[in-house]
């Protein structure tokens, strides 16, 4: 369980191919914001034939819905064989890995887009999975999963003020969401918001809205320290209607945990994000090594120093324990025994090593390794959002403790 | 119609390359390999033809285990099945036992057409893709940047020097081998990936190919003495100064030489 299999190897040397062909000669555009990701977007899921692997779960989705099946929640699979891309989760975390190598960002605008076609597809009904999920899917349209908020951050459902009022056949959308990835660009949003009166009042519900929908306005694209690739940005929700279809789930499903579909599309993300920071850490280490093994100073190669050389072995112990880790969630997702526990730790550690590694990669590269000629600064900035998207390092650490305390 | 691809697998394009220990080689552990670029650009002309008609798509590879992962790439292209030949003399062998022993797949499978790449990135002979027409007594056109084939013709434009282009007709079956830039090379899909594990590849050795004696180390008329890097040359000179003064020091050396 801990090599790539066949498959799985062949869709890293597809990946990996796409993202030296196409991706790496667009990153200094990127970066300087002279171009927009969703292009390459596009093409990336045109040409490996992802579109094709989403649309086709989602249409199945659709139709059973349509054939008077009950709406529950979908398990996930999206092939006969299991869950994730192709049915097996570990494809999907090669993919992103590939692509964080080099783009963080354009990994990021995967995960929010696609994360907003799969928020709709795993409750919502035939109508709007196909008039918003396979659109995404099809990358015809961008998506955008919009859950923060000015004054709600780690504290995203307690704290949750955009409201969802029932207004006759629909829903009446009043708020502000921030920091989403792909906002200022997306065509389709997931806006979790607060149902302010009636069945399900008080429970966290995810709406659908589209842009040019009355009400809804998003803000420019974010100075950020990193993911200069990856647009994001405030949506402003001034009484925005949206059809009662447009509700993703249903009101009167109040469990326990009313945010509990929520939390799964949470962990859902921080299964995904220890890919993304491998496929950092993966690069650093590689990258180092190479420079380590081939610069000479005081008339021999600086691997030889241990200062060097200390700093490499735990270079690799990180890489090793991250793609350990990687293999488990995979491991744990494939026989439905992922929990929030095993996630945040897995988010946890690969988000802090992300930023460590690359941090080291850049001391190996000395006065290289701060130029924007080599990625690795990049990647460093890049780095930084993991140890805060999808839950700060300090959310993580309370989820983990809670998990192992709550078993006494 | 049948079409089959001979594929190369090479060391990949930024890979750290040693020469072995005994100098017969490069050293290939630990390294990456991927599909020879002129070879890509072969599969793709094959997979168009496929694309554009019925057409089985046969890839065929000599080398050792590493070499599945080309086919299985290729399969996941879009590539049919694939025929493996794993067998260490055949490695050994020089470019016409390697051209006897995909002739001798040939005789087997009798493609309408076989596409080459023009070259290898590693070796850079260009012998098979000719040694292989003759081998298997079709006619052949290289350097090709396009094909069209037609029930029982194949018409290609080759590419000349200075710009030229050539519009060439060859009977069926023919061999083409394919110049790099040809066309735009696809991607595995996801799903081609997947299908690409139940797709079939048949391991053969030479000797189940009827050719066994006719290569190997043996057989081989061609011989690697040795591989090396050049010494690096401290004959270089650094001229300095402001560009006129360091064109005038060039043009003076240049006419020191006797080349103006």
């Amino acid at each position: 369980m801990f090599e790539l299999d066949e498959t799985q190897q062949l869709m890293q040397d597809a990946v990996r191919a796409w993202c030296e062909r196409e991706l790496v000669p667009a990153v200094p555009a990127l970066e300087t914001g002279k171009q927009l990701p969703y292009e390459l977007l596009r093409a990336l899921m045109t040409d490996l034939g992802l579109a094709e692997a989403l649309v086709g779960p989602a249409e199945r989705r659709a139709i059973k819905l349509e054939g008077g099946v009950e709406n529950e929640p979908d398990s996930g699979e999206s092939s006969d064989s299991g869950p994730g891309l192709g049915g097996d989760p570990m494809l999907a975390s090669v993919l992103l890995k590939e692509i964080c190598r080099v783009s963080p960002g354009l990994g990021m605008v995967l995960i929010a887009s696609v994360g907003c076609g799969t928020a709709i597809q795993a409750a919502g009904g035939a109508k709007a999975i196909r008039d918003y999920a396979i659109p995404i899917f099809r990358a015809e349209k961008i998506g955008a999963w919009a859950l923060t908020e000015p004054g709600a951050g780690s504290d995203a459902f307690g704290s949750m003020r955009t409201a969802a009022k029932p207004d006759g056949d629909g829903f009446v959308l009043n708020g502000q969401k921030t920091f989403i990835s792909n906002a200022p660009y997306a065509d389709i949003f997931a806006i979790y918001a607060r149902v302010a009166s009636g069945d399900g009042a008080g429970a966290v519900r995810a709406f659908v809205a589209e842009r040019g929908m009355s009400g809804l306005e998003t803000g420019p694209p974010m100075r950020k320290m990193g993911l200069h690739d990856s647009p994001t940005g405030e949506i402003f929700l001034n009484d925005c209607r949206v059809p009662a279809e447009n509700l993703i789930g249903r009101l009167e499903a109040k469990r326990a945990a009313d945010s509990s579909s929520t939390l799964d599309t949470l962990n859902l993300e921080r299964t995904v994000m220890p890919a993304m920071c491998l496929g950092i850490i993966e690069r650093c280490v590689e990258e180092s090594v190479r420079y380590a093994v081939e610069r000479e100073q005081f008339g021999r190669p600086i691997a030889d120093f241990q200062g060097i050389a200390f700093k490499l072995a735990r270079m690799e112990l990180a890489l090793e324990n991250a793609r350990n880790l990687v293999f488990k969630l995979a491991w744990a997702q494939q026989r439905g025994k992922l929990d929030a526990r095993l996630a945040s730790l897995a988010k946890l550690y690969c988000a802090e090593q992300a930023v460590a590694v690359s941090l080291d990669a850049i001391q190996i590269h000395g006065g290289a390794g701060y130029t924007a000629d080599l990625p690795l600064e990049k990647l460093m900035r890049d780095a930084k959002v993991f140890e805060i998207g999808g839950g700060t390092n300090e959310i993580q650490l309370q989820t983990i403790a809670r998990a192992i305390t709550s078993r006494r | 119609m049948k079409v089959m691809v001979c594929l190369k697998q090479v060391p990949h394009q930024d890979a750290r390359l040693d020469v072995a220990a005994d100098g017969s080689w490069i050293q290939e552990d630990n390294i990456k390999f991927e599909i020879n670029s002129y070879d890509t650009y072969a599969l793709e002309e094959a997979l168009r033809a496929k694309d554009a008609g019925e057409a089985e798509v046969v890839v065929v590879s000599i080398g050792p285990d590493r070499v599945t992962q080309a086919l299985r790439t290729a399969l996941g292209m879009g590539a049919d099945r694939a025929v493996h030949v794993k067998d260490p003399e055949a490695d050994a062998s020089d470019s016409l036992g390697k051209a006897k022993i995909l002739a001798a797949i040939a005789k087997q499978e009798e493609p309408d057409v076989i596409y080459c790449g023009l070259m290898a990135d590693d070796g850079n002979f260009s012998a098979i893709p000719p040694m292989l027409a003759e081998l298997a007594g079709m006619p052949s056109a290289t350097g090709v940047i396009s094909s069209e084939a037609s029930d029982t013709s194949i018409t290609v434009r080759r590419e000349l020097e200075g710009g030229c282009r050539e519009v060439v007709e060859l009977p069926r079956p023919c061999l083409l081998a394919i110049q790099t830039g040809a066309n735009q090379v696809r991607y595995a899909s996801l799903k081609g990936i997947m299908q690409a594990k139940k797709k079939p590849v048949d391991v053969k050795t030479a000797a189940d190919l009827g050719v066994g004696e006719q290569v190997g180390a043996g057989a081989a008329k061609v011989k690697i003495n040795k591989i090396y890097i050049p010494p690096k040359s401290d004959q270089a000179e650094l001229l300095e100064g402001s560009t006129d003064e360091i064109v005038t020091q060039l043009v003076g050396k240049i006419r020191e030489l006797g080349v103006l």
